[in-house]
């Protein structure tokens, strides 16, 4: 697999990095909001917009700090036991968080749409595509990625059908909540931004490095639009108490759509929404094949295989719905310290190493 | 390989769905489902189902079952029924008044968490038992199948303004919503016949009272729902007319709500603008500018105090159909977090006051 087949532009970058946001969060976030901040859940979701966008801040000076990927240049910074260290730790993340999204579409397949249908069948259902797109490179996994526009235009008539047809006095008053909850939903929310962090993975691929910052915050702009608009479509055709008590508020609402044809506007929700599910999948996926790439120098079929393997058995670890969402709200934790504090902690560190990084550029 | 892969995507594809297969034939589609809660705690589930079979002598599947929970009675309809029911159709829940009277709150929580169950089926009180109702209506030879007859009803009685649309997630909002109350549809059937005789008033998720079917059309007034129903008043002698009555449709209909705090208390009034068609009437008295007014102040009034009846209905029932709740939450939070709003509702200042425009006449000179 040459590595020209990852070299993808700004507006590719935009699309990858909202595809790869985009997922599971759409479905979740309006339940987890609603019980942990109430009817002012859309202010933690855009001070989380601004938390990730500080992270991507950090990642695009690291990588025009270092002139190649945060990911790639950890053994320079941090010394070589160090940077392995992290480098694995990474590496385990991309995997933890391709399992999470793997394991948490089963459940909501599972939920919603194929109560009978084993775990393994839906796995394979979801990852061979997407495995498939990633041993063709980032380029594909990017163009693929474009279908996103499409399919969210027709997912946001859903949240657009909730906020006409529903109340939006339900949203009132709106500041009755304390700052430490506001922080804490932001916390929670934190995780549906998650894919903004693979850009500490990506910088030699990328074209037109100068808009590096405008893409990572164009993708997470976007991403804020949607989740806001679909946590107050729960609250207004729900009300500001019921939504907490609602798996999927999403798909909910889509249930309450009648349409002279289509008689379960759910199901063809769903249809779309695996498509988004099956973006984030392969963007976390080519996350993990390029930091192998970069560490091992190894990129073939069988260490793609070897990855899909491993994530497999990862997601089959979790057994409930509460654990696969227990794990999802640590993992988002994870991401938020991988995507935000560590770029910022190794900013001053790359500042410091700045001989050595130029030593390793003259040696490459 | 390309080949491999996709023969694996299709293989994944078409398995996902074989363990949920359902097939038509060997199914039966509840369109109507009941809940009645007999007096010794356990419930009553009835489902009707229409039978897709030309040399069945009955065209519905009309299943009893009792039991302790809504799944046991399930489960039990398993066990009687001709064919597997799904309940992914089902058109309208029933229950009975006296169910309805002590909580329906349990059951509409089962319901909606099975993700088969439609949302948008009605939720509907029976006088006497739900269960009697079906049983009824499957024996009306003249009429359509039970569940599309007690659908079209409700359909064409909403659409009026007659009763309330209430469906399963209409109900579960205003149930959950603290300063809320659901209203749902209330039906009668006599041997020959089902009426939609107006709407149960809810308080949380009991029942607390009823209205008839005029002011169930108010009451859509009141609460901003947009109706084509036909009302029929008496004339004063002023505007006598052989008949001595007028009817009018309602063609448009606008609603502001103002709000103020009265010594500490919230006050609302309902300011309802109607624009209505004249049926029945003389046309050329119509025409008359000081007749046309005076039918209008009429009207006007006429209107204003049956809706003033209403808020009255459901104020004592302590039915906050209207949302005057949600309303002072918003508007005056510190205060509301003070309130016990279920106390208050019932003496808070609530008043309508409605304004006709006439804009045809569709009777005869």
């Amino acid at each position: 697999m040459s590595n020209d087949l990852d070299s993808i532009n700004s507006g590719q970058l935009l699309t990858f990095l909202f595809a790869t946001e985009v997922g599971i969060g759409i479905l979740v976030l309006p339940r987890t909001l609603i019980k942990e901040v109430g009817t002012g859940g859309w202010i933690s979701i855009i001070l989380a917009a601004f938390l990730v966008g500080i992270g991507v801040i950090c990642i695009t000076l690291l990588n025009r700090m270092i002139g190649d990927s945060g990911f790639a240049a950890l053994p320079i910074l941090l010394g070589k036991p160090l940077g392995w260290v992290f480098s694995v730790a990474l590496m385990l993340y991309l995997v933890a968080i391709s399992s999470i999204v793997l394991n948490l579409f089963v459940e909501v397949v599972r939920i919603w749409f194929f109560p009978a249908a084993s775990r393994l069948t839906l796995m394979l259902f979801l990852l061979v595509p997407s495995v498939y797109m990633v041993s063709k490179g980032l380029r594909v996994v990017a163009l693929f990625d474009g279908f996103i526009y499409l399919i969210m235009a027709l997912l946001a008539l859903v949240p657009l059908h909730g906020i006409i047809d529903g109340n939006i006095l339900f949203l009132r008053p709106v500041l009755q909540v304390t700052i430490g909850k506001l922080t804490s939903g932001a916390l929670k929310s934190g995780v549906s931004f998650l894919g903004f962090e693979l850009l500490l993975f990506f910088y030699p691929e990328v074209l037109g490095k100068k808009r590096l910052f405008l893409t990572g915050a164009g993708s997470i702009a976007m991403a804020t639009f949607f989740y806001v608009g679909a946590f107050i479509a729960a609250i207004a055709l729900f009300g500001p108490v019921q939504p907490a008590h609602l798996t999927y508020p999403l798909l909910e609402i889509s249930r309450t759509i009648s349409l002279p044809i289509v008689e379960r506007v759910d199901l063809l929700f769903g249809g779309l929404w695996v498509t988004a599910i099956t973006t984030t999948i392969s963007g976390f996926l080519i996350g993990l094949v390029k930091a192998v790439e970069t560490r091992f120098h190894v990129r073939n079929r069988i260490s793609l295989a070897v990855i899909s393997i491993v994530t497999v058995i990862a997601s089959l670890i979790t057994g409930s719905f509460a654990e696969a969402e227990a794990l999802a709200d640590m993992i988002g934790i994870v991401g938020l310290a991988v995507g935000v504090v560590f770029p910022a902690v190794l900013l001053p560190v790359a500042w410091l190493r700045k001989g050595a990084i130029k030593k390793w550029h003259q040696s490459k | 390989m390309t080949v491999l892969i996709a023969l694996c995507v299709l293989m994944a594809g078409f398995a996902t769905g074989c363990w949920n297969e359902k097939i038509l034939e060997k199914v039966g589609i509840a369109l109507v489902t009941s809940i009645d809660s007999l007096p010794d705690g356990r419930l009553r589930f009835a489902s009707a189902a229409p039978v897709i079979d030309s040399d069945a002598r009955e065209k519905i599947e009309f299943v009893v079952t009792e039991g302790h929970t809504v799944r046991e009675c399930r489960e039990a309809l398993r066990r009687k029924a001709g064919k597997e029911i799904v309940a992914g159709k089902v058109q309208s829940l029933i229950f009975g008044e006296a169910t309805a009277h002590q909580g329906i709150g349990p059951f509409m929580e089962v319901l909606v968490r099975d993700t088969i169950n439609p949302l948008l089926a009605w939720v509907t009180i029976a006088e006497g038992e739900g269960s009697g109702l079906l049983e009824k209506g499957k024996a009306m030879k003249e009429k359509p199948p039970i569940g599309i007859y007690a659908n079209d009803l409700l359909e064409r009685t909403s659409q009026s303004g007659e009763t309330v649309r209430t469906t399963v997630y209409n109900f579960q909002t205003a149930f959950y919503t603290p300063g809320l109350d659901p209203v749902t549809p209330l039906m009668r059937a006599s041997e020959t016949e089902i009426v939609v005789v107006g709407s149960a008033l809810f308080r949380h998720d009991r029942m607390s009272g009823r209205i008839d079917n005029k002011q169930s059309m108010m009451l859509n007034l009141l609460m901003g729902n947009r109706i084509d129903g036909r009302v029929t008043l008496k004339l004063p002698q002023s505007l006598e007319t052989p008949k001595g009555f007028v009817t009018f449709q309602i063609t448009q209909s606008k609603r502001k709500i103002r709000k103020h705090l009265n010594q500490g208390k919230p006050a609302f009034l309902i300011a309802v603008e109607l624009t209505i068609d004249i049926e029945g009437f003389r046309i050329g008295r119509l025409f008359e500018p000081t007749f046309l007014e005076k039918m209008e102040r009429f009207l006007s009034n006429s209107v204003t105090s049956e809706m003033q009846k209403t808020i009255r209905l459901i104020q004592e029932a302590g039915c906050d159909a209207i949302g005057t709740g949600v309303i002072a939450k918003a508007s005056w939070y510190k205060q509301w977090q003070h309130w016990n709003w279920e106390e208050l509702y019932p003496r808070i200042e609530l008043k309508a006051s409605a304004k006709v425009n006439i804009q045809n006449s569709g009777g005869t000179d």
